[in-house]
This record gives structure tokens, sequence and C-alpha cells, in this order.
């Protein structure tokens, strides 16, 4: 049973020995030379001018945490699409049970203002 | 592909509630839009009241639906094809609890969230939410279900632990319920992986022929869906949220969280226990070389066993220090949680249909001590310090006598129910030869008298410390809560196999009060599980 799992096992190995490897034949082989420039982050070459770490709107967590819930319940759509046919009018009834309870909680958050910026 | 015939009825009463609450938050939406076409704001109480009226209704129907089961016997599978929920006398019986405790939790918050200012109509929807997950954690026969049926379950209990959101403490208690909680469900998901791979099922009755005591695969997720399962019902030593989160939460939602999850844990632990283990001793295996046969491989049902064993202990011990109303009944639910699991451990008919009853009379008596807390706050704030009950029979001596009665119950006094549901628990045990856990239970027992009747002594026997202000009037829904608790507390431990409570004749009219037998209800419920 276990056997079963072998290439996972040698997939594993095998990736860890190839990063290990490179980045150990870097460490080993690469030249090493510090100056205050290479050690500042990197902006695309640019000096970075302000903390990344500053405050924004909660709204863009609201936007988000929505985009999630339904762009991962909209997944589900897909599977279904690809055997409509075969499924047909019993998966119709199966994807508008699944579909109802999203819409009332598209529903709740349109009405409630969730998606007013 | 697609099934040939499935059963909707089974989902019924999981349905009703999830409908419950989509209607819930529609008619909250809708309500509060229609206000601007109105010119007039709504009466907030009156917006309350019908959308706790409308979550109501559609537990009774469920409430409805499931006594109809239990009478009827069925035994009905949502898809025969691939048995995933199953509602036959055991789930129908587990479903009408945990709807009866969240139909008791809706009517005790009506007022209270007014009180300390959270009257918003979520609270309904989340309640009706979980009560759908716990619902489908009971009827489940397969460890799919059961994992979403956890995670409906908790995910809104988090909320509504935080619900008071602008009080800290709410959410404190709302993260730290979260973290663990969640840490908890991928403990409980690692077993099921685990025990996925060394049976190559999901469904609790592979592990009757995959499972193979040897492999430490399989031993190793039995073990994780055990500690999965210790976190939902707070036994030692998976405790630790559960004073945190208590406190915290907004006292009716303790209420429920403390019955309804506990409830639900036990239930739907019994249910993978009776498809499940049983085969890994082989039925007739006996615990602890008991006399009565077992139906549990003694290593599992030493391992239940020393989890009830820690939880009687350290749960007892640990509410005589508290300070607290809210933590002491913490802390008192982690001890009853130990108590429920003697009956778990000991693995016949008897103990788990002792079992059963225990989690029945449970719910009454533990509600209804939280009621008294709930009845009790004033001005936005709960009353929550042991110190504040000090000469409450003298302002509310109605409910100084209902808590003590609860707390009776809780000590296990008679003639409440507290005592039979013990005595059940106890005596089944000793029957199958554990008699250590049992006296550890009757020594606990006696210590949680001083845990529990410190209060009655201070309601009784103490000057009030502080007068605040005139008493408030119990409201009815409280009211209706409080009753209903003592009348079963009462009424379960005078008749515990029922019986006429009262008969008597006024005039022509003949009046006769019976007791039904809930003994009776929860042996026909384990007789289903364990023929």
């Amino acid at each position: 049973m276990l056997a079963d799992y072998v290439g996972i096992l040698v997939i594993l190995v095998a990736g860890m020995l190839l990063v290990g490897g490179m980045l150990g034949a870097h460490l080993l082989l690469g030249p090493k030379r510090k100056f205050a420039e290479k050690d500042e982050p990197f902006e695309c070459g640019e000096k970075p001018i302000a903390s990344p770490h500053q405050r924004y709107a909660v709204k863009f967590y609201l936007v988000a945490l929505l985009f999630v819930v339904f762009d991962v319940e909209a997944i589900f759509f897909y599977p279904w699409a690809a055997v409509f046919t075969e499924l047909s009018w019993f998966g119709y009834g199966a994807i508008l049970v699944f579909t109802l309870p999203l819409a009332v909680g598209l529903v709740y958050e349109w009405l409630k203002g969730g998606l007013e910026w | 592909m697609i099934p040939e015939t499935i059963f909707v009825a089974v989902l019924a009463p999981i349905g009703f509630a999830a409908i419950g609450a989509m209607l819930v938050l529609l008619g909250e939406v809708l309500l509060s839009r229609s206000q601007s076409f109105l010119g007039r704001p709504w009466n907030a109480r009156l917006v309350g009241s019908v959308l706790a009226g409308v979550s109501m209704l559609s537990l009774l129907l469920g409430l409805f639906v499931s006594i109809q089961w239990f009478a009827s016997g069925d035994v009905q599978v949502f898809n025969p094809a691939h048995p995933l929920l199953q509602l036959d006398r055991f789930s129908a019986l587990a479903s009408a609890l945990i709807i009866t405790a969240a139909l008791l939790s809706c009517a005790l918050a009506t007022y209270y969230l007014e009180v300390v200012g959270i009257n918003h109509a979520e609270y309904y929807a989340l309640l009706l939410l979980a009560t759908a997950g716990m619902l489908t954690m009971v009827t489940a026969i397969d460890f799919l279900p059961l994992f979403v049926g956890l995670e409906l379950m908790s995910i809104p209990l988090y909320a509504l632990a935080g619900f008071d959101r602008r009080r800290l403490s709410s959410n404190e208690s709302a993260l730290k319920y979260f973290l663990i909680g969640s840490f908890a469900s991928a403990v409980l998901l690692y077993g099921v992986a685990l025990l996925y791979g060394a049976t190559g099922s999901t469904s609790f009755a592979a592990l009757r022929e995959g499972f193979d005591p040897q492999s430490p695969l399989a031993l190793t997720g039995l073990g994780l869906v055990v500690v999965g399962f210790a976190f939902k019902i707070s036994a030692v030593p998976f405790h630790q949220w559960a004073p945190d989160v208590y406190e915290g939460a907004p006292s009716s939602v303790t209420a429920y969280m403390s019955v309804a999850v506990k409830a639900t844990g036990v239930l739907a632990l019994l249910r993978l226990l009776a498809l499940g283990a049983a085969p890994l001793g082989g039925v007739g295996a006996t615990v602890l070389d008991g006399p009565d046969a077992g139906l549990l491989d003694a290593s599992l049902g030493q391992v239940l066993g020393g989890l009830a064993a820690l939880s009687m202990i350290v749960g007892n011990l640990m509410a005589v220090i508290q300070d607290n109303v809210k933590r002491l009944l913490a802390y008192s639910s982690v001890a009853h949680a130990g108590y429920l699991l003697v009956g778990v451990a000991a693995g016949t008919a008897e103990a788990w249909s002792a079992a059963v009853f225990y989690l029945i009379v449970y719910t009454f008596m533990n509600l209804g001590a939280f009621a008294i807390v709930v009845a009790l706050a004033q001005g936005g704030r709960d009353c929550e310090r042991v110190a504040s009950f000090a000469g409450l029979a003298r302002a509310r001596p109605g409910l100084a006598a209902l808590m003590t009665i609860f707390l009776l119950a809780l000590t296990g006094i008679p003639p409440t129910a507290g005592f039979f549901a013990k005595f059940g628990v106890f005596s089944a045990a000793v029957n199958v030869g554990l008699v250590p856990l049992a006296i550890i239970g009757v020594v606990m027992s006696v210590v949680s008298v001083y845990a529990y009747l410190r209060i009655p002594v201070l309601m009784y026997m103490h000057e009030p410390e502080e007068f605040a202000g005139a008493p408030a009037q119990a409201q009815s829904g409280e009211r209706f809560v409080l009753l209903a608790c003592a009348v079963a507390v009462l009424a379960l431990g005078i008749l515990p196999n029922g019986g006429t409570l009262l008969d008597f004749s006024l005039g022509e009219q003949r009046f006769a009060l019976s007791v039904p037998s809930v003994l009776d209800w929860a042996r026909a419920a384990v007789a289903f599980l364990v023929p």
C-alpha cells in the first residue's frame, strides 16, 4: 500500500537535492562582495522613499474577502458545466440548490451596503 | 452518476434551519431598506422579535420533523448509492435535542441582545446556521459530512462569540475560539486523512473492515480524530480554551455553545464508535475485563476513560477557585464532559443510553443556569462576579430559587434530574468494571458541591454588597426558558422513567400532567446504534 507513494518520495528527495545542490553550490562557489547599496531593499533600482508598513482603507479587506468567497464558490460551477448534459435536470436542480444560498448571500451584502465603495 | 433515488426528507431538519437563516438575513436587509420608503425607522425591538419568531418557527418545523421521525422509527439514507447522511431514531433524537437547545437559546436572546446593545438580526441567522451544522454532524455517517457539519457549526460560533464587537473581551473570546477551534478542526481533518489512507474510505462503517489495530497509520488517525472531538467537547487536556471563550462571549451565546456543541460532539462520537470502532476489539470484547460486554476496544476505552477522569478532576477542582460565574460554569462544563465520557467509555448499550439521558438533562440544567446569568444582565453588562449574587434571594427571590435548583441539579442532588443522570452513568460504568472511574466521579461530585453551593449560600445567607438600583423584571422569553428548564429538571428528577406527575379533578374537568419516559427515548435511540 505504501509502495504506491514511492513516486512522491522520489520527487520530494530529488527536489530537495536539486534546490539544496544549487543553493549550496552558489554558497560555495559564488563571490561575496558586500556594500551598502546592495543591502538595501530592491525596488526597481530606485531608492525606497517610505516604509511599506502603511495604513490603508479597510474596504480593501472587505472586497478581497468577498472576492475570495465568490471566486471559490464559482469554481464549483466549472465541473458542473463540464458534465452538464450527462447530469441534465438532476444536475440543474442540484446546482440551483447550491446557487440559491449564494444568491441570498449576494443580495444580503448588496442591500447591506457591502459593495458600496 | 445520477442517483436513482434521493430522500430529501433526510435533509428536512438541516434544511429548515438553513432556510430559516436565509429568511432572517433577507428579512433584515429588506426591512432596513424599506425604512427609506416608509420615511420612518422600524421599531428595532419589533424587528428583533419578528426575526426571532421566524427563526423559532423554522426550528419548530425541524423539531416537528425530528419528533415524527423518532416516533416512526424509519431509517433513511439521503442517497442510498453513496450513504453520507442518515436519519434514524438516533439522529432524530439528537436533532430534536439540538433544536430544543437552539429554540430555548433564541427565546433567551431576544431581550438580552437589547440589554447589551447587540440587537442585530445576524445573531439569529448565525445561530440557525450553527444549528444546521450541528444537525449535519449528528446525521453524518461518513467523515466528509461530519467535517462539513463541524465547520458549519464552528464558523458561525466564532462570529457569535465575538458578536459584542465593541467589548474587548468578546473579541478576545472570538479570536481564541477561532484559533483553537480551527486548530482542532485541522487535527480532526488530519486524523480523517490518515484513516482514509489506512482504510481507503471515509465512511464510518469502513473502519469496521479496514481498520487494522496494528497499523501505526490507522492508530495515529484514530487518535487524532479522538483529539479533535475532545477539543470540541472541551475534555481535559484540550479544555484550556473553554473558560476564556465562555467568559468573553455574550452570555446567551455561551449558554447555547455550552450545551449544543457538547451534545453534538458526544452524539457524533457515539455514532462514529457504534459504526466504526465496534470491531476494533470485536463486539463482545470486554472493557478492562468487566463482566458486561463492552463495545470498544480496550485501548480506546482506556483513552476515553483517561480523558473522562482528567476532565472530572481538573474541571471540578478548577471550578472551586473561580470568582466569575461564567468561568465557574465553563469549568463545570469541562467536568460534565468528563461525566459524559465515563458513559461513552463504558461502551455498553446501558452506558450509552445513560450518556444520552445525561445530555438531555445537562441541556436543561446548564441552559437554566446560564439563563439566570442572562436574566440578571443589567445596563448593558453581564452579572458575572460570584460575589454579586450576594443577597439575591431578597431582591429577586424567584431567580434565586431557580438558580438553586439548577445548581443542585448540576451537583447531582435528588430530586433533581442531575442525580439520575449521574447515577445512570456511574452505575453503567461499575457494571463493566470501570470502578476507578466511578469512584473518581463520585469523589469529584462531592468536590463540586463546594463549587456550586457557594452561590446559594451567598444568595440566601449574605447581605447584598451593593444595591444596583431597582431590580429588572425578567422578560417573557427569559421566563419561558427558566420555567421550561426548571420543569424539565424537576420532572425528570422525580420521574425519570415517566409517569403521571399530577392527576386531579376540578369539577367535571380532569387534569393529568404526565411526564414522558425520556430514559426510554434515550434507550430507543441507542438501541438503534447498538442492537
